[in-house]
């Protein structure tokens, strides 16, 4: 079976504060589920050469769109997001997805459909996951609502009990705790399907 | 390879060498050579730092036991291993540590640097050296802020060490000097690397080269960052400063994370005394000599590579 680790890059960039790694998993899931609607939409009617290049620009123009919609809805999440907002029109994980079915020999089945929304409900749990596991780790805190550090984040350092002087392991909010925690989530997976196997 | 595949597993043909030394009679052999270490930190520091060593040494041998349960394997507590990993951990940390970071550290360094990777053996980097990596990212302002006499030549140059009287070579050698648990005093670890040498279970090679090479490039670099010519660096003081020898003569000797061969070890050596000589003189931190082996052991299986003997009928003659 082959296995892919795919779309690494946005989650473990913005996942270090709680709610945008929250927002990068709506983000991503919806970009991922409605491209590869469309993607499939578009297939019938596409001769086989074209259909690559259009994936592609159907993918880039979803993401565009989300993009421009964030940036006016909610523009502190936009910019938290920088670069990584657009670059998601050139992820693998959606590509993949997308692709292989959305267009593939399977699309149009109830499988590609299942599986397409499965990617994106995962890559959005992993993305809360990341965003949690980081910032309660690297700041002891749960921020709820931009700007981390505001009104809206949860203090838990203050939850210790009096005389208790802890200070949060700060590499978990640096892009090493990043791969830190990706590389300890695919050890607990490798771990379940060695066990299958 | 010449080798021999049967019902009881693979056997590298004849001649085999014959030794009567042992994983267990190694490693404890090493924790021998550590204690003068121990001894002058706890003299030097008081109780603390005792406290400190034995925090990290019930946390990594428990690691270790957890570890070992968990994968399944013969368990491995007592082979030594991982008390050596506990002591070195211990040795870079100040002697005002908060436990709850030398238990976090002590686990990291059994469980993720260690074990993650399959164990004694396996492990790609020193585990100490990934522990006190793991807490100097995560509470830099706590464990790297002590002052040493490296930090103050490092901020203030020359006239700082004068004016704080840390240019007494002999408080320097024996350790009188405020710093980490380990590294204070270099006739404590001296005592022990020569122990090794002796009991032969250290090869000279890394810590001379290693030890020389920095000597020579802190020479003749070491004067540049505060706008002096070439060959004005001071390497006596440097070579008794931070943690140098500690590191060449117990981290970067370390079995299975140095190169096998003599070649492989002086190439080794060699960039790392330049490694942690370049981060000393130009890097953000004060000693630099603990990430020029981190930095290394990444590239041992790159050496050992490109510098594995030929084995006699196979290969180009030339």
């Amino acid at each position: 079976m082959k296995r892919f680790i795919l779309g690494l890059a946005p989650v473990l960039a913005v996942s270090a504060v709680a709610v945008t790694g929250l927002g990068m998993g709506i983000v991503l899931a919806f970009s991922l589920i409605i491209s590869a609607g469309l993607v499939s939409l578009a297939r019938k009617h596409l001769p086989e050469i074209m259909r690559g290049a259009v994936s592609v620009i159907i993918i880039a123009g979803v993401v565009t769109l989300v993009q421009a919609a964030l940036f006016y809805l909610l523009p502190d999440m936009s910019s938290s997001f920088g670069i990584y907002l657009p670059l998601i029109a050139v992820n693998c994980y959606i590509y993949y997805t997308a692709l292989i079915y959305g267009e593939g020999e399977a699309q149009g089945s109830p499988e590609s459909s299942r599986t397409v929304l499965m990617a994106g409900l995962f890559i959005f749990l992993a993305s809360i996951f990341a965003g949690l596991v980081r910032e309660i780790a690297g700041r002891g805190a749960i921020t709820l609502t931009l700007p981390a550090g505001g009104a809206g984040t949860l203090d838990l350092m203050k939850l210790l009990p009096p005389g208790v002087s802890i200070s949060p392991a700060a590499v978990f909010i640096m892009p090493a705790g990043g791969f830190l925690v990706a590389g300890l989530a695919l050890a607990f997976f490798q771990h379940i399907y060695k066990k299958r196997a | 390879m010449a080798a021999y595949e049967g019902k009881s597993g693979m056997v590298i043909f004849s001649p085999h060498i014959h030794s009567r030394s042992s994983i267990e009679k190694i490693m404890w052999n090493v924790v021998l050579a550590l204690v003068p270490a121990v001894l002058a930190g706890i003299y030097f520091f008081g109780l603390n730092s005792l406290v400190i060593i034995f925090t990290s040494l019930v946390t990594c041998v428990a690691s270790e036991l957890v570890m070992c349960l968990f994968t399944r394997r013969p368990v491995t507590i007592l082979d030594g291993s991982a008390v050596i990993t506990s002591i070195l951990f211990a040795f870079m940390l100040a002697p005002d540590c908060p436990l709850y970071i030398v238990i976090s550290g002590a686990v990291f360094a059994i469980t993720i640097v260690k074990w993650a990777f399959g164990g004694l053996g396996s492990n790609f980097m020193n585990p100490a050296i990934g522990g006190y990596i793991f807490v100097s990212a995560s509470w830099h302002d706590i464990v790297t802020m002590h002052t040493d006499p490296l930090s103050v030549f490092k901020t203030g140059g020359w006239n700082s060490v004068m004016s704080t009287h840390f240019d007494n070579y002999l408080n320097l050698f024996t350790g009188n000097i405020p710093g980490t648990i380990g590294e204070i005093s270099k006739l404590a670890l001296l005592i022990g690397l020569v122990y090794l040498m002796v009991r032969r279970i250290v090869s000279p090679v890394i810590p001379f080269v290693f030890l020389g090479t920095s000597a020579l490039f802190l020479w003749i670099f070491g004067g540049l960052p505060f706008g002096n010519t070439c060959f004005t660096g001071n390497p006596l003081f440097h070579l008794l400063t931070g943690g140098l020898i500690l590191c060449a003569g117990f981290m970067a000797v370390d079995y299975v994370t140095s190169p096998l061969t003599v070649k492989g070890k002086i190439i080794y050596a060699l960039c790392l005394g330049v490694l942690a000589s370049v981060i000393r003189l130009w890097g953000d931190f004060a000693e630099g000599a603990f990430y020029a082996v981190a930095l290394m052991n990444i590239f041992v299986p790159l050496i050992d590579r490109y510098t594995a003997k030929r084995i006699f009928g196979y290969g180009r003659s030339k």
